[in-house]
């Protein structure tokens, strides 16, 4: 009998729950929900957005796999699997733009139909590639006459917060985001903001004047409380308020959007053609060979080699790097060829944690999982040399992460890490192939190698034991 | 009226108070004072978008630039 496992991050709505099993997705929906789910069903707005791909692919199917193991429920939905699940905090700028306005869209049309959003929660969008696409049908609801937005609050500190903190003062949205899985709260924004910036309406009523009402709630006591709760909004004004925001996240930018230390660092000169082609052809071979499903690309810089990996046989690929330039044009490339790549911000040596309730809401990079194969090309010395990682727990780390890839090794006479080391003592007396080469061959069986530079950068391609 | 609030917000109100409360209570009584404005500010949008189509042959590419664009 297959053991369905109930997702961690799914507990907080009643309406049903996510589970796993047999490596499908299911989700239960709840007695009382079920009514309502059926209603947004017959409306015919589910099946429009699953056509338009905004929503994931959703459908009704036998209760006999969870009822084995004791879960009874009305109605038991099965969704399309997202080849990888990521979290707000790792989307780069663009990607949580798009969600943003994925889930205003989303909104606006759902209202044609009399139904709403019954919340906010940047954690139901996921992405295929860089699209995009909402994951809970159970957040659909019927529109009450009157209503005003619930989920406004949310919105601002999940979606329009973060994004005005990299719009407004340059200021990358996910470490903030990561220590407060709620998002960026809209008096904090608001004390940041210099008082000119309230010139701007937008800027002063979803910023200034919500977090003045707030607090103002806060000393006014219940009758505050009273009044908002019979507060009403004409159904109008409901839709322009998702309009006017949409029209203006549209229209947001990173602040300093010129070149970071990475950004240009593939045509930087420190590659030469010659040594890239080399590279190009190694992880092509590699790709081409053992044809993984999902490849992470750690260090991904632009995505050079996340683009020749699923030209060479890669299904989908997950890129993570720390640099916000690389990732905005990682980004581009994605867009701009049509990639099934999703760049994610993460830093090697801090990797995504189990965290939030129980410490399990939000699952680790490693429990996620799922990586058939990585490369990891040009990262290693910046951990083990950068941030003084031991090279033999690096490795380990790595070989945990995927059962095969390509990882690169970096002398230490190479300018890049001499260029690290310029400024510090070279604490690093162990540091070398040798010691490299024996960490993996203790943990995985090496199938190939290639120098690929003069300095004697060397490919190494792995399958664990 | 709006600014008269916003106004009375910006001097009168006080600024602790962190206290037990509903934290939806800022965003539904904004709501309850921009709802207007904003589908105000959406028909005078409307408007100029298609007071500005009837000068410009090229038509209007807002909300174009965007990935998921509603308008495909």
């Amino acid at each position: 009998m297959i053991r369905p496992l109930a997702d961690a991050g799914s507990f907080r709505d009643p309406s049903g729950r996510v589970y796993q099993a047999g490596g499908e997705i299911y989700r239960t929906v709840s007695r009382k929900a079920a009514e309502e789910f059926a209603h947004v069903r017959a409306c015919g707005l589910l099946e429009q957005l699953i056509v338009e791909k905004k929503v994931v692919a959703t459908e009704e199917v036998d209760h006999s796999v969870l009822k084995q193991a004791g879960i009874d429920t009305a109605t038991v939905l099965r969704h399309e699997r997202i080849p990888f699940v990521s979290y707000p905090y790792e989307w780069p700028f663009q990607l949580l733009k798009s969600a943003a306005l994925l889930h205003l869209d989303i909104q606006i049309e759902a209202l044609k139909h009399d139904i709403v959003l019954s919340d906010a929660s940047a954690y139901n969008v996921q992405f295929r590639g860089i699209k995009p696409i909402f994951i809970d049908v159970l957040s659909f609801r019927r529109y009450r006459e009157g209503e005003v937005w619930t989920g406004h609050r949310q919105f601002c500190e999940q979606f329009l917060n973060p994004l005005l903190l990299g719009s407004l003062f340059g200021i990358a949205h996910n470490d903030w985001y990561r220590g407060r899985l709620e998002g960026i709260p809209t008096d904090s924004l608001a004390d940041l903001m210099p008082w000119w910036r309230n010139l701007s309406f937008n800027l002063f009523t979803h910023v200034t004047l919500q977090a003045r009402l707030q607090r103002a709630a806060g000393a006014g006591g219940t009758d505050h409380i009273e009044r908002a709760r019979q507060t009403k909004l004409a159904k109008r004004s409901y839709i322009a308020l998702l309009e006017q925001l949409r029209h203006w996240i549209d229209g947001l930018r990173p602040y300093k959007s010129g070149a970071t230390v990475w950004q240009d660092y593939a045509e930087n000169t420190t590659y030469e053609e010659e040594e890239r082609a080399a590279k190009r052809r190694f992880v092509s071979a590699f790709c081409q060979k053992t044809t993984p499903g999902i490849l992470f690309d750690l260090g991904c810089n632009t995505g050079e080699y996340s683009e020749t990996a699923l030209l060479s046989g890669a299904k989908h690929v997950v890129g993570f790097d720390y640099d916000q330039g690389a990732l905005e044009r990682a980004i581009g490339r994605a867009r701009g060829k049509a990639l099934d790549l999703l760049p994610l911000y993460q830093d090697g040596a801090n990797p995504s944690p189990d965290q939030g309730w129980m410490g399990c809401e939000r699952a680790s990079v490693k429990r996620r999982g799922g990586a058939d194969a990585l490369v990891a090309l040009a990262f290693e010395h910046h951990l083990a040399i950068g941030r003084n990682i031991p090279l033999d727990q690096l490795v380990v780390w790595l070989v945990g992460l995927a059962p095969k890839g390509i990882v690169e090794f970096v002398q230490k006479s190479d300018p890049t890490v001499q260029q690290l080391l310029a400024l510090r003592e070279d604490i690093f007396t162990n540091y070398g192939a040798e010691a490299f080469e024996a960490a993996l061959k203790s943990n995985a069986r090496i199938i190939g190698r290639e120098q690929v530079s003069r300095s004697g950068r060397t490919l190494y391609s792995y399958e664990r034991r | 009226m709006v600014l008269l609030l916003a106004v009375w917000l910006w001097f009168g109100t006080t600024q602790s108070a962190y206290a037990y409360l509903d934290p939806g209570t800022g965003s539904i009584l904004l709501q309850a004072v921009i709802g207007g404005v904003a589908s105000g500010l959406f028909v005078i949008r409307l408007y100029w978008r298609k007071l500005r189509s009837l000068f410009s042959t090229g038509g209007d590419d807002e909300h174009s630039r965007s990935e998921n664009s509603r308008r495909k």
